[in-house]
């Protein structure tokens, strides 16, 4: 094993969202940064948006799911005993490569869930507490919205004017209007305006398969260019097998394995982890020893529990006019946050998010998601195509997931990486609860989109590869007895090891996640850099 | 992979039964699916050829509307293989392209129109007023 390699003050493992805000701020605070991230940098010359076989071959290069997409930074994910499969993308900028840029912040309640509706967990931070970094990664997200949505306190908008509403968008508004339901304007990490490295949105609606215009605010532009003039040192191929820790129970920094197979190890003072929901608590796991037989940061057992993945529904409408629905922002025209909050007559508690987005070109026309076992094929096909292409608008809902136990993240005994490293398995079950929030909300948008004028609705099939959101594995918490992590981000059991990513929410809220876990990964760090001459770290 | 004559005429078989000609457009193998269309699909996604071979193999000497009937029924993975290669090749074509009005996922400037403020739209939202619940006092 090479052990060369430089102490770094902070060690950091992802170069997704999360590791890209943390290593800026570490960083600016005068850090010597090194982060390790198991891809490169993604290929957007494989975006073909002006391909005529962009459908066809959108799925090849910018699959979602890493078991189907099988590159050689993705490591297998056994999801058999799984309801959902899970999404990701693993490179420099992590899964804001292919994220549809939905930037919702979450709302007061979803950090007071326990005291509000007696169920999960209250977030050791409040909607106040997040606020500010709220606003921050939203000016270095290049988000675009529009200040004084009455689903949110009172505050500063993102720095871009929204996008527009369009033919769809502005249908639904007026239909939620005559319903007296709320809908605003999108928050999108979509550049409607040129702004620092992005420039403007051209609606191809591709931007969930290589954005080949550069205006999605993926971190692979909006935070690694400046990161790297920065002096962050950022090293690509680099697969972490597993923490190191010395007998005073600090850790010393990760051993990887590089593109060659040949393993390095890379000692830090502190060590942070922003590899997902997944990626984080399996890498505890795969670093248990003697000293620590349940994984590393896991006296609680908690380490690889209460995985949280929203189940995602989706309501189609078709109109007798052409919407202009074969392009767009997607991202999203507008949102609705009318039935997010909690209420007991529904029979189920808590809520959901919906976007209006567009439904793209031909072959996506014929596909069974959204459009279900509905017949296209034979005598009406051409017909079929012609009622839905450019004519239909879709609602995307993403439902809360409770946390529960029993839905969980393990290593897998026997699938392994192309390293040899031990692959994670998903268990997890939806809940009766989600069943529910996820029938009232869908028969809600059915009713949004009658009322926008649209004489078929089709309610899609619930299908598997919807786990984007990958959230609540290593809980935070004020109680090391019943939590991973505090307030901070900093584990119970090892006072320099930190998780910044979506592993360390207590519940999921209904929203899109990135924003939150940018802001809060940005929080911690400035938390770090604020208690860096107190932090313990190893001799 | 390369498609002899005979498999690209059970492909034009099986895709004719998904679409047919009809309301002005012209059927799959028409508009050249089992040809060119399939040159430019395996071209881009070399991989699908051998799932599709084995489709075709399958269909040889049989009714295409039986097969295609049978494969949505018991195998959908085949089928799923099937139509989307079919689809995909009908239209890449240019002439089905202009036929239904798709120029593709060319860029398209942002209305500079701030649409939302239209009519009042926005405004009725607002006088609506919150729809949150706060953080409770005692959080604060």
């Amino acid at each position: 094993m090479s052990k060369g390699q430089v102490n770094a003050d902070v060690l950091i493992i992802g170069a997704g969202p999360t590791g890209a805000v943390a290593a800026k701020r570490l960083a600016e605070a005068g850090m010597r940064v090194v982060v390790l991230e198991q891809g490169d940098w993604p290929d957007y010359a494989r975006a073909r948006a002006d391909h005529a076989d962009f459908e066809l071959t959108a799925g090849r290069d910018w699959s979602a799911n890493p078991n189907r997409r099988q590159g050689p930074a993705d490591y297998p994910i056994s999801d058999v005993d799984s309801d959902i499969a899970a999404v990701m993308y693993n490179a420099v900028g992590g899964s804001t490569v292919l994220f549809a840029a939905h930037w919702q912040r979450n709302m007061p309640s979803d950090f007071r869930v326990r005291t509000l509706d007696g169920v999960a967990d209250d977030w050791p931070l409040t909607y106040e507490d997040l606020e500010p970094y709220y606003e921050q990664v939203e000016t270095d997200f290049g988000v675009s919205g529009l200040a004084g949505d009455p689903a949110f306190p009172p505050g500063k908008g993102p720095p871009l004017p929204p996008a527009p509403l369009g033919r769809m968008g502005q249908r639904v508004a007026r239909a939620h209007n005559q319903l007296g339901w709320h809908w605003w304007p999108a928050p999108n990490a979509i550049a409607t305006r040129p702004y620092k490295a992005l420039r403007p949105c051209t609606q191809r609606a591709t931007c969930m398969w290589g954005c080949v215009e550069g205006a999605k605010g993926s971190v692979d532009r909006t935070h690694w260019p400046p990161n790297l003039a920065l002096g962050v040192q950022l090293r690509m191929g680099a697969r972490v097998r597993r923490l190191e820790v010395n007998s005073g129970g600090l850790v010393t920094g990760a051993v990887y394995v590089d593109r060659t197979g040949v393993e390095h190890f890379q000692p830090a003072d502190v060590t942070i982890l922003g590899a997902n929901g997944i990626g984080t608590p399996r890498l505890l796991l795969l670093s248990g020893s003697g000293r620590y037989p349940n994984g590393l940061a896991n006296s609680t057992g908690l380490v690889g529990r209460r995985l949280m993945m929203h189940p995602f529904g989706t309501v189609v409408g078709l109109f007798d006019e052409d919407l202009g629905s074969m392009r767009g922002v997607w991202g999203q025209h507008l949102h609705s946050l009318q039935f997010y909050e909690t209420d007991p007559e529904r029979g189920f508690v808590r809520g959901a998010k919906w976007g209006l987005q567009p439904t793209g070109g031909p072959v996506s026309m014929t596909r069974s998601y959204p459009w279900g076992d509905n017949p296209i094929w034979g005598p009406g096909f051409h017909q079929s195509i012609r009622k839905r292409l450019g004519r239909s608008a879709m609602w995307g809902i993403i439902a809360e997931d409770l946390p529960d136990e029993a839905n969980r993240v393990v290593l897998d005994p026997e699938l392994k990486d192309g390293d040899g490293i031990p692959a994670p398995k998903l268990i997890y079950r939806m809940s009766e609860n989600s069943y529910r929030l996820l029938r009232f909300h869908q028969e809600r948008a059915r009713e949004s989109l009658q009322a926008a004028g649209a004489y078929e609705t089709i309610v899609a099939p619930l299908i598997r590869e919807t786990g984007w959101h990958l959230l609540g594995t290593a809980k935070m918490g004020v109680d090391p007895g019943s939590s991973v992590v505090d307030a901070w981000g900093r584990a119970h059991d090892i006072p320099n090891l930190f998780i910044f990513d979506g592993s360390i929410w207590p519940t999921s809220s209904g929203m899109n996640p990135t924003a939150t876990i940018a802001a809060l990964a940005l929080r911690c760090s400035d938390q770090l850099v604020r208690s860096r001459s107190n932090q313990e770290v190893p001799t | 992979m390369s498609f002899d004559p005979s498999q690209r005429a059970v492909l034009a078989g099986l895709a004719d039964v998904l679409i047919p000609a009809g309301d002005g457009m012209p059927s799959a193998s028409a508009a050249g699916v089992a040809e060119d269309g399939l040159n430019q699909v395996l071209a881009a996604v070399p991989s699908l050829g051998a799932s599709l071979a084995d489709v075709l193999a399958r269909a040889k000497g049989r009714e295409a509307a039986e097969v295609v009937t049978s494969l949505a029924r018991t195998d959908p993975a085949a089928y799923g293989i099937l139509t989307e290669v079919v689809t995909a090749a009908y239209f890449m074509n240019p002439n089905v392209r202009q036929a239904v009005g798709y120029t593709g996922q060319g860029p398209t400037p942002l209305d500079p129109r701030v649409d939302y403020m239209e009519d009042g739209l926005l405004e009725s939202v607002i006088k609506r007023g919150p729809i949150y619940r706060p953080t409770p006092k005692a959080n604060r």
